[in-house]
């Protein structure tokens, strides 16, 4: 059966479980091109894929589905299609936009998990008051340079208020987004909402965990358990 | 003596973690000053399990055995 290999791990249910769940990845730049290709492979049903972008030159050195042919294509639609090539009977909804405008869309309000793959702090600010009104965890990570950082939130910690602050802008626009970067990230970033789904001890619960790839220094930072 | 861990590029010529050596009256805001760390690159400080933007821990007098943290943001997708 395709994709069983991941049920060897995660169990005979791994496919009922994750066919159940509508994933909402938001951003499809360095971090959500990996993210919808991990979910896809997961075995996932259902996801969503929102992003305003074309695919452009600069996005060659990281971006899964960025190549000389899909540039200045919408990402949305060709990731869609690349998903597709992967499981065709797979249900893809792809919204070209900003997610701001596309908060009431019946695909989107019936998302049970929302990845935070977005670019900028307050679209992840919007993000975390989104899915606390929606009631459904945030899968966080964002990046820059050598370093990364993942957390699994549940509607209330607001622990990205708290770590964000009045900041408009982080340390990836000085040190910009490496080749290896974007993966290593965006599939922690599926493997806490794999642990989730399954619920498999050991998930960043309302934790970020800070990841210096550099140094390999990991350690969890911040926790909004207590 | 007052242990500070740095994160990220503000590792960068300042080491992971950095030993200050206790003084009263000690502030967050004098231990960025001698680190020549600017506050404005800092998304978050965290003294003693406490977290808080660096606008309001600035102030905060540490203790003898006190853990600081700063932590710059990082926002890329």
């Amino acid at each position: 059966m395709v994709f069983s290999e991941n049920a060897k791990l995660l169990g005979k249910d791994h496919l009922e479980v994750i066919a159940e769940s509508c994933f909402l990845v938001v951003g499809l730049g360095g971090l959500g091109g990996y993210i919808a290709n991990a979910l896809t492979r997961l075995g996932a049903k259902q996801l969503v894929l929102v992003d305003f972008d074309h695919f452009q030159e600069s996005n060659l050195n990281r971006q899964l589905f960025s190549s000389r042919e899909t540039l200045n294509r919408p990402k949305v639609e060709v990731v869609k299609e690349m998903l597709l090539q992967i499981n065709p009977n797979l249900e893809v909804t792809a919204l070209q936009g900003n997610i701001q405008d596309y908060s009431d869309h019946r695909r989107v309000v019936k998302a049970t998990l929302v990845f935070d793959a977005v670019d900028n702090i307050k679209t992840r600010l919007w993000l975390e008051s989104f899915a606390e009104m929606q009631k459904v965890p945030l899968v966080h990570g964002a990046i820059g340079g050598w370093y990364g950082q993942v957390g699994f939130l549940m509607p209330g910690s607001k622990l990205l208020k708290t770590l964000y602050g009045t900041k408009e802008r982080g340390i990836e626009k000085t040190l910009g987004s490496p080749t290896f970067i974007p993966p290593i990230i965006a599939n922690m970033m599926v493997n806490e909402a794999v642990k989730w789904l399954h619920n498999i001890e050991g998930l960043l619960l309302n934790k970020l965990l800070f990841i210096d790839i550099k140094n390999h220094d990991y350690q969890i930072l911040l926790d909004h358990t207590k | 003596m007052v242990k500070v861990k740095l994160y990220a590029y503000l590792r960068d010529n300042r080491g992971k973690e950095v030993d200050f050596e206790y003084r009263t009256g000690l502030t967050i805001a004098d231990i960025a000053k001698e680190l020549e760390l600017d506050l404005s690159d800092v998304s978050i400080i965290i003294c003693d399990g406490k977290d808080d933007v660096p606008e309001k821990m600035k102030d905060v007098e540490v203790k003898e055995d006190s853990l600081v943290h700063f932590f710059p943001p990082v926002a890329g997708g």
